[in-house]
């Protein structure tokens, strides 16, 4: 207890025996403290207050009307002093006066501290919280970066209570709105947010929806999680082929490979039949062709392992093989492994050396 | 002998202006000082740290300034207000202090609203604070309450400044020290006995 809480400790016991000073005004006294700048002012008040309740003081009760409770909570968050707020809650005393309406601005003011947010969040007047409350604070830490923050508030009764559709429409918010580059750091609330019961409840349709978004805005942190879903699983072979197709229609970049690894993770992503293997293979080899040399070229070669790319034409191969033969050696070399390509012609084989030839490649047909 | 350019081609510029009433022989002294009293929107032509500038050029333009303001001193002090608010600029803050610290020592009707609405605004530092105390501000302990209440940060600077200028109050010793911050204050403090105001 640092010394400024003695001064406190003399105020509060005072009031019992000289009444000097009206209960009111002994209130307002320690808001005042609280809406100090320095944090340890603020601290010493809250410290004093235990002290006082640790000293059964009888004027206590008295300061310490709801209203004033309320206020000195509200006050302490609003001038993010987290020792005065966690020293604060911590007494049944301030505790039986907070309300969800407060609490809900209170955790908005410390959405910073995941600390704060995680007590906060695990007070019983917590459990009072509304879906929209929580809603509104998911937002709000996800906006902020405060991740783990963000987790604390995915153990919140309303936000266990959130619906799919709800999480749909939550889903497809957060994941417009800016985010850290570092996916480490977003991972912590992807992970959460994914163990809610409404996330695991999400539709099929509702994955392919959200997988849709998540290619278009480029947020492999969320489709690593959305591929991971009951539903995901659920996910018919033609619903994967047109999200590749869409996929593949984009320009390339780092995120994409990252984000066509989740896609074809899928059990739906085995089972696309030859014709759809056909288009998505010339798809992929028209995407990879304008790619960089680094793209690990994941998205033609998962395709090629597919069983039923063996089922597929020499035409089919060789469309796509014209494609990249020039371009990329990996993709080369991942089409000239199908049992199709032994079916070329003479003069095909000729071209597409040629071809290679001209583009500097090492690898030959 | 001008604060800088800038000032003086606004200046100028609002002259021409106001040319039916200024003859070019005049110095250019006066024909600012006349141009201020008739034309009533250069206060807001060339703002609040124009006239502050203008106000240090001599004791007659400084004159002129002042019987400027005060023609509305508090609508003056809310447009810096809320310049300040809105801006959080440490200049602006320096702005509001200069105008208050003026009404303060040339309009002194006009301390309560100045106080009033000094104490509602937030993070004042401590040099702006202890520059009004020296002009006359003054804060109550009732007032100090208040402000507490209406959550306005920094309120505390208020008192800080009083006690660095030695300034008597009714505000108890020990709200002073908590207020400071001080706590080899609030330890001696707390070996004396407290009186309260009731």
């Amino acid at each position: 207890v640092n010394s400024s809480a003695c001064v406190w400790i003399v105020l509060l016991h005072d009031l019992q025996d000289l009444n000097a000073l009206s209960a009111e005004t002994a209130g307002t006294v320690l808001q005042l403290a609280m809406n100090c700048s320095k944090p340890s002012t603020a601290a010493a008040a809250a410290y004093s207050i235990a002290d006082a309740t640790a000293a059964a003081a009888r004027s206590l009760p008295a300061i310490l009307q709801p209203a004033v409770a309320r206020r000195l909570l509200l006050t302490a968050a609003t001038r993010q002093h987290t020792e005065a707020v966690q020293q604060m809650v911590a007494l049944p005393l301030l505790q039986q006066h907070l309300d969800a309406a407060t609490l809900e601005e209170m955790l908005r003011q410390l959405l910073w501290d995941h600390h704060s947010t995680k007590i906060l969040c695990q007070l019983p007047v917590a459990a009072e919280l509304s879906t929209d409350s929580a809603t509104e604070l998911l937002l709000a830490a996800y906006q902020e970066y405060a991740y783990k923050a963000g987790r604390a508030l995915c153990k919140l009764d309303a936000t266990r209570q959130l619906s799919s559709e709800q999480i749909e429409d939550l889903l497809q918010l957060l994941m417009t709105q800016p985010a850290d580059s570092d996916g480490c750091r977003t991972w912590v609330f992807w992970q959460a947010f994914f163990r809610l019961p409404g996330a695991k409840q999400l539709s099929s349709s509702a994955v392919v929806r959200l997988l849709r978004k998540a290619m278009s805005l480029r947020r492999s942190d969320v489709s690593e999680h959305l591929c991971k879903v009951p539903a995901a699983a659920e996910v018919s072979s033609a619903d994967v082929a047109s999200v590749l197709r869409e996929a593949f229609a984009t320009p390339a970049d780092d995120e994409f490979d990252l984000f066509l690894k989740d896609v074809t993770q899928l059990p739906a992503f085995n089972q696309l039949i030859r014709a759809e293997v056909a288009q998505l293979l010339y798809a992929a080899a028209q995407h990879y062709s304008t790619a960089h040399e680094t793209s690990d070229n994941a998205g033609l070669t998962s395709l090629c392992d597919l069983a039923a790319a063996e089922e597929l034409s020499s035409e089919q191969v060789l469309l796509p093989l014209q494609l990249v033969v020039h371009r990329s050696d990996k993709c080369t070399e991942a089409l000239c492994q199908l049992p199709a390509v032994e079916q070329l012609s003479s003069e095909a084989v000729a071209k597409l050396l040629q071809a290679s030839i001209a583009g500097n490649r090492k690898r030959s047909v | 002998m001008w604060p800088d350019e800038a000032l003086q081609s606004r200046s100028n510029c609002l002259i021409r202006v106001d040319s039916q009433v200024t003859s070019l022989s005049m110095p250019a002294e006066e024909q600012i000082s006349r141009a201020l009293h008739s034309c009533p929107t250069l206060c807001t032509h060339i703002g609040l740290k124009g006239l502050a500038c203008l106000s240090t050029c001599n004791k007659a333009l400084s004159n002129d300034v002042t019987d400027v303001l005060c023609g509305d001193p508090i609508g003056h002090l809310d447009s810096s207000l809320e310049t300040a608010r809105s801006t959080e600029q440490q200049q602006h803050y320096q702005a509001v202090a200069w105008l208050a610290a003026l009404l303060l020592r040339t309009a002194p009707a006009t301390a309560a609203d100045v106080t009033e609405r000094l104490l509602s605004l937030p993070d004042v530092d401590l040099e702006c604070a202890a520059q009004l105390v020296a002009a006359g501000m003054r804060i109550t302990f009732a007032q100090l309450l208040a402000a507490a209440d209406s959550m306005v940060a920094g309120v505390e600077v208020w008192v800080h400044a009083q006690q660095v200028l030695a300034i008597n109050t009714d505000i108890p010793t020990v709200v002073v020290a908590i207020c400071c911050g001080d706590d080899h204050a609030l330890v001696s403090n707390s070996q004396t006995s407290e009186t309260w105001p009731t």
